[in-house]
């Protein structure tokens, strides 16, 4: 390893700490205020919660078993997808839309309703080109924050069944999702967005602005910009338009929530949503902030932090290799770039690395960490472009996203991923001392097994059948920017970051058509709903298990050869399903070859 | 050969039929492809392919071979009870029954011979036709015509057609050793018994399909596992088909045809899924039922095997199970100025006519101690005072003097009854024998009070070891006895017991089953009189003596055909090793197939892209070896597992802490490396008979 990818791999490790350092005391506050416990916070914004809750007509004491909440969750979900959809097909006869967008496509529209309703952020179109103010702030943004409060509410249901033995009552749905955005989302957004704000990121609802360029540049007659006393050159450009909106909130939530979704196109590599080295930081710290601290929670709940610390120490394995490799392959010298003329290998410890489709005020280092952040964590925001990658710095990402949510994951969802796969690790460590699976006490039978088994397989399953889907058609060949094995990977990451509900995308991928889209679509609408009606029913049937002393019996699953077995089986059970597609796309590249 | 495993070969072939894989999902989708590759094959032959048809037949052969050794396994398993069930019909004759009517019954009561009484006025009728509630007759030599309660006479009975213990066993009206089960034989005297099970629901027709797993359900932990097996089955098949169009989608980049053949495909997906545990799951399941059978245990079905596993309380009864049968005379404690021998001499006289191994022991030990030796009983002026419920004391009256020997409180009431005293001193070592974990026994003569007999129990050999095995897997032990808490602890204490239940009666037994329970413990009990029953209704596992009542045996979830008390400590190992065998044997499966990605990817896909000859790390000689190395290594780890699935996995005494660690290294760490090896070997082995 070279010097400097040493170097940024301890500053991602200090990152990945500070996070863990904030993620401790934020799972307390979680656990309280999901529980209704009585905060400052409570007293203060009481009010608000229960006029919420009254809207809704629910009472904070009316606590439902798994089909009342599992209903709620998808009744929820259907209103939320309808009236985005409605949103977005009629924008243009709705208000805050000073550049006259039109509605969207239906295709369209629906892919980017699927997508913010799952918490996926996946976007076929740029949004400052494409949506009005009025479909980013009332649309996007409230499922920003709808979304991961979904998330939280579901993995609070789980939680409550994992830890009580209350007659398979999980709380309240919608009370849950009043409280996780009153007090959770959107005090944490608010202050992120203040920083921004701070920083330089504009929030606002006035039009886009012309801007003169202080260097002017010139297109050719295809329309790629060339330098301004270029011979090929047909046209000055002496203005841009610099799109402005309400920015910094959009952001603060795109990265707290694990939604990803940025207001430009350029997602924080542009400099509007990612001013400073500081906004940058605090971006990538936000990532995976609510998910370690659900994690966290989970041992709050059952009483046992140690708990916590086996999943935690399984989350952060993973995500250091993924770390690791990503920022070595990126901060690498490769035979590729040199060839390219991009580096000079001659040079002792040359540390341009990989700077293709990386934001110049950002870096190689950065930008890596960012890209193992973003995809671990099913966010799926950016400040680099992931197509621009080294086959290892595409194949990470990959991995990280098709493991299934479990390196934190999405809001919520991250949690439900970990504990199927712990469920999975429960029953073959319990077969093999001897004993019938039981997981905290409560024992697992057939029942449990199937919903473990769906949260698992999910994923994995909806990859393999959209990737199927999207080769299949003539049209595909015609969308991927590259030939094989590259042309292949866009379509597999494609198809991966919508199973993974994470979002991010290769942009050589031309996906704004009806095929993609529709499948697209359906596949996280899939990836989102299975696991997430599966955690609910595992839930209800837990929540009715009367606790079990284990003792000195019973297996561990708090110690380190329980966290072992359950790291080797979430990396098994992800490279099984996944390696042969990987060695058709950035294997095949990196071995071959060809850049 | 042996004729079992000629048996077993014909039922595998038996067992190619579709009904019988439908049973198991997984082999379900082996013998699907293998039909289709069959299929796949037939076209080769006829022209239309995409590998050459050699390769074609080589897979298609592998493949059935894998359908027909997962079917052996399961025909292996079930072979070794079918031989038992078959021993087991042997027992089970119809033969000719004495039925007698309610009128020869109440008439016979009061005769001096009733059986040959009931002889003359029973009515011969068959076996077959006895229905539940009428009376039989049966008689020295002849068989028990079904199972019945003994409600006259008392016999000795031949139970090794079912036990296969040759030893004789009473069977007597009355008391716990009432029942009598239908094809065992009367070997001396006579029992008059009402029938409690019909033809066809009789103890041995329940036993035979017992054995022979026709009424085997699969159980929860089954079930779950074969959902996982199912889940991961899915997903390979996905694996296997977006492969397929994967391939095809970069071959078209390249503008060249698709190298992915169904044949490879189809192989591919065999590989992956999990076979091995699939072919193997069934035979574990009946072996481990086997396992039991063969220590004598019948189950009522499979779920109370594996509950044994989970077994996390044992509740051991004092008497037969910890300390032998009968107490010992240890010492002679003589008080109030009595000298030792004059104690020895009394407590000896007292036992003379008492038969059982304490009294025995009383007297041997005075005869050890001062050699005073045994007088004759028909000596004049001797008159046996029997023990008897109401006294609780025994002894004789010899020469005007009464001797008794009895229970503390007994003979204080019996001495100050006498107008004597009862000491502080005498109390006070009846107690300190007591707190010792011994019995005391107060000697009286007339109103006097001699001292104290020590009788001590005797721990049975090796059984602490046997607690401390139990301790180290977690189970607690507790002990049920009759004796007061002092001597309770005691034992326990020397025993090597985690808990102690002292002057337990039925009730006592139930509640500490549900408050162990209600502290979410599993509970694991043995029994054999009809008091129990509740008891055993209540545990987890139940298990019932066959010497014991009906009641007993039907309360429990299973019967020891032994009665041996120490069974429950086999019981609860070989339920762990069902488990664990399953679940070791999924781990290596899975493991497995790290390998054979290694061996089948490269081979798919070097011709798309050369580069990827990198992963071929076992440098296997070709793509068609390293498929066909892979696939054949599929098929044989299955019979090489065979053994283990019927054997079970070894079951130590071990934390299971510890016991994962060492079978994560052993079936995780050993399922991740042996395909390796196997695999490199059996490509080289086709490159040295030159089939690669």
């Amino acid at each position: 390893m070279s010097a400097i990818a040493g170097s940024e791999f301890l500053q991602a490790g200090v990152l990945v700490a500070l996070v863990v350092a904030c993620a401790l005391p934020l799972s307390g506050y979680l656990v309280d205020v999901m529980e209704g416990r009585p905060l400052l916070i409570r007293r203060a914004l009481g009010p608000l919660e229960r006029s919420a809750c009254r809207l809704v007509g629910v009472r904070e004491d009316d606590g439902m078993d798994w089909r009342r909440f599992l209903a709620s969750a998808l009744a929820f979900t259907a209103v939320s997808f309808i009236g985005l959809f409605t949103l977005l097909i009629c924008q243009g006869a709705l208000p805050w839309n000073p550049e006259r967008f039109p509605g969207l496509a239906l295709d369209t529209a629906f892919n980017m309703t699927a997508s913010f309703v799952t918490n996926t952020n996946w976007q076929p179109i740029a949004g400052e080109t494409n949506l009005s103010y009025f479909s980013q702030a009332v649309g996007l943004a409230v499922q920003n924050f709808l979304s991961p409060a979904v998330g939280i509410a579901v993995a609070f249901a789980l939680l409550r069944g994992l830890a009580s033995s209350d007659g398979g009552k999980l709380g309240n749905f919608f009370v849950d999702v009043v409280r996780a955005v009153l007090y959770v989302l959107l005090p944490l957004s608010l202050v992120l967005a203040l920083v921004g704000v701070w920083q330089g990121s504009p929030q606002t609802f006035q039009g886009y602005e012309m801007v003169q360029l202080l260097e002017p540049v010139s297109v050719d007659a295809e329309g790629a910009l060339v330098d301004a006393d270029d011979p090929t050159a047909v046209q000055e450009v002496t203005e841009a338009v610099v799109p402005l909106g309400p920015q910094s909130s959009q952001v603060a939530i795109k990265q707290l929530g694990t939604n990803g979704g940025g207001f430009n196109g350029a997602n924080s590599a542009s400099a509007l949503e990612n001013p400073t080295p500081l906004t940058n930081l605090l971006q990538c710290a936000a990532m995976p902030l609510i998910p370690f601290a659900l994690i966290f929670a989970f041992g709050r709940m059952v009483g046992d932090r140690r708990q916590s610390r086996a999943l935690m120490t399984v989350v952060l394995a993973i995500l250091a290799a993924g770390l690791f490799s990503v920022i070595a392959a990126e901060t690498a010298a490769t035979p590729q770039l040199s060839a390219d003329g991009a580096v000079y290998l001659g040079a002792l410890d040359q540390s341009a690395g990989n700077m293709e489709g990386k934001e110049c005020r950002i870096g190689v280092g950065e930008s890596a960490a960012w890209t193992a952040l973003t995809s671990a964590t099913s966010n799926g925001s950016a400040n680099a472009s992931i197509e621009a990658m080294t086959p290892i710095g595409t194949l990470v990402p990959l991995a990280l996203i098709g493991l299934g949510e479990v390196v934190g994951g999405g809001v919520g969802t991250g949690l439900v991923g970990l504990l199927g796969f712990a469920v999975l690790a429960v029953f073959v460590a319990s077969l093999m001392i001897g004993r019938s699976p039981e997981y905290l006490g409560k024992k697992l039978g057939p029942a449990e097994m199937r919903m473990a088994v769906v949260i698992v397989v999910a994923p994995a399953l909806a990859i393999l059948l959209a990737a199927s889907v999207l080769v299949m058609s003539p049209a595909s060949a015609a969308a991927v920017g590259t030939p094989a094995p590259f042309g292949f990977t866009e379509l597999l990451y494609a198809a991966t970051s919508a199973g993974g509900n994470n979002g991010s995308g290769l942009s050589g991928l031309s996906s704004n058509t009806p095929l993609i889209n529709v499948v697209l679509g359906v596949e996280m609408l899939f990836a989102r709903l299975a696991p997430l009606a599966a955690a609910l029913v595992l839930a209800g049937n837990l929540a009715q298990l009367k606790v079990q002393a284990t003792g000195a019996v019973g297996l561990s699953t708090s110690g380190a050869l329980f966290a072992v077995l359950l790291l080797v089986i979430i990396v098994l059970i992800g490279a099984l399903s996944l390696l042969p597609a990987f060695a058709l796309g950035p294997l095949a590249e990196q071995f071959m070859g060809a850049f | 050969m042996k004729k079992e495993t000629k048996r077993a070969i014909r039922d595998a072939f038996a067992k190619l039929s579709f009904r019988s894989q439908a049973q198991n999902p997984v082999m379900l989708m082996v013998y699907l492809s293998a039909c289709l590759t069959t299929v796949l094959l037939a076209l080769a032959l006829a022209g239309i392919s995409d590998a050459p048809w050699g390769y074609i037949a080589a897979i298609c052969v592998v493949l059935w071979a894998t359908v027909l050794f997962g079917n052996f396994a399961e025909s292996l398993a079930e072979g070794r009870g079918k031989a038992q069930a078959d021993a087991l019909r042997s027992a089970k004759r119809d033969v000719e029954a004495c039925l007698i009517d309610n009128a020869a019954l109440a008439d016979a009561a009061t005769m001096e011979d009733p059986s040959a009484f009931l002889a003359d006025r029973g009515r011969a009728v068959g076996s077959a036709t006895l229905k539940r509630g009428q009376v039989y007759l049966v008689r020295a030599g002849e068989q028990v015509p079904a199972d019945g309660e003994v409600i006259m006479g008392a016999a000795s009975v031949d139970e090794s057609a079912i036990t296969g213990e040759s030893a004789p066993v009473v069977r007597e009206s009355g008391g716990d050793r009432s029942s009598i089960t239908g094809g065992t034989t009367v070997l001396s005297d006579w029992l008059v018994a009402r029938v409690t099970a019909e033809a066809g629901q009789s103890f041995l027709d329940k036993m035979i399909a017992m054995v022979e797993s026709a009424a085997r359900k699969k159980t929860p932990n089954e079930q779950a596992l074969e959902l996982l097996l199912i889940a991961l089955t899915l997903v390979f098949l996905a694996v296997s088909l977006s492969l397929y169009l994967f391939g095809a989608f970069t071959a078209a980049q390249h503008g060249a045809g698709n190298p992915l053949g169904i044949t490879s495909l189809v192989a591919l997906f065999v590989c992956l899924a999990p076979t091995t545990i699939g072919a193997l799951l069934s035979a574990i399941g009946i072996a481990g039922m086997s396992r039991l059978n063969a220590a004598n245990v019948l189950a009522t079905s499979g779920r109370a095997v594996e509950a044994a596993g989970d077994v996390d309380v044992l509740l051991l009864d004092k008497t037969g199970t910890i300390t032998l049968g009968n107490r010992q005379a240890a010492a002679f404690l003589p008080v109030g100025g009595v000298s030792e021998r004059e104690l020895a001499d009394a407590a000896q006289l007292a036992s003379l006519a008492d038969e059982t191994p304490e009294g025995r022991s009383v007297v041997v030990l005075a005869k050890e101690r001062f050699g005073i030796r045994e007088r004759e009983l028909a000596q004049s002026g001797f008159a046996v005072v029997p023990f008897t419920a109401q006294t609780r004391m025994s002894g004789v009256d010899f020469e005007g003097h009464e001797i008794r020997k009895g229970a503390a409180d007994a003979v204080r009431a019996y001495v100050e009854a006498r107008g004597g005293v009862f000491g502080a001193e005498a109390a006070a070592v009846a107690e300190e024998v007591s707190r010792s974990g011994g019995t005391p026994l107060v000697v009286a003569r007339d109103a006097r009070v001699l001292g104290v007999i020590h009788l001590k129990d005797i721990i049975k050999s090796g059984i602490r070891d046997n607690f401390a095995d139990l301790r180290a897997m977690g189970i607690k032990t507790v002990m049920v006895t009759g004796d007061n808490p002092l001597t309770a602890a005691a034992i326990a204490a020397e025993a090597g017991l985690d808990d102690f239940i002292a002057e337990a009666t039925p009730e006592a037994k139930l509640a500490a089953i549900r408050r162990y329970q209600a502290e979410g413990h599993l509970v694991a009990m043995t029994g054999d009189g009809t008091n129990d029953a509740p008891a055993l209704a209540q545990a987890d596992v139940a298990v019932a003596m066959n010497s014991g009542t009906q009641a007993a045996k039907e309360a429990g979830n299973m019967v020891d055909l032994d009665s041996s008390p120490t069974k429950l400590i086999e019981i609860v190992r070989i339920g762990k090793q069902l488990l664990m065998t399953r679940g070791s044997l999924t781990t290596f499966s899975i493991a497995n197939d790290l390998a054979k990605y290694f061996a089948v990817i490269p081979a798919l896909l070097v011709p798309l892209y050369p580069g990827l000859e990198v992963l071929n790390i076992m440098h296997l000689a070709t793509p068609a070896s390293a498929m066909l190395a892979a696939i054949i290594y599929n098929a044989l780890i299955i019979v090489a597992l065979i053994p283990l699935a019927l054997r079970g996995v070894k079951c130590r005494e071990a934390s299971p802490h510890r016991l994962l660690a060492r079978n994560l290294a052993v079936y995780g760490l050993g399922g991740v490396i042996v395909p390796f090896a196997a695999i490199k070997a059996l490509d080289a082995l086709m490159v040295f008979v030159g089939v690669a």
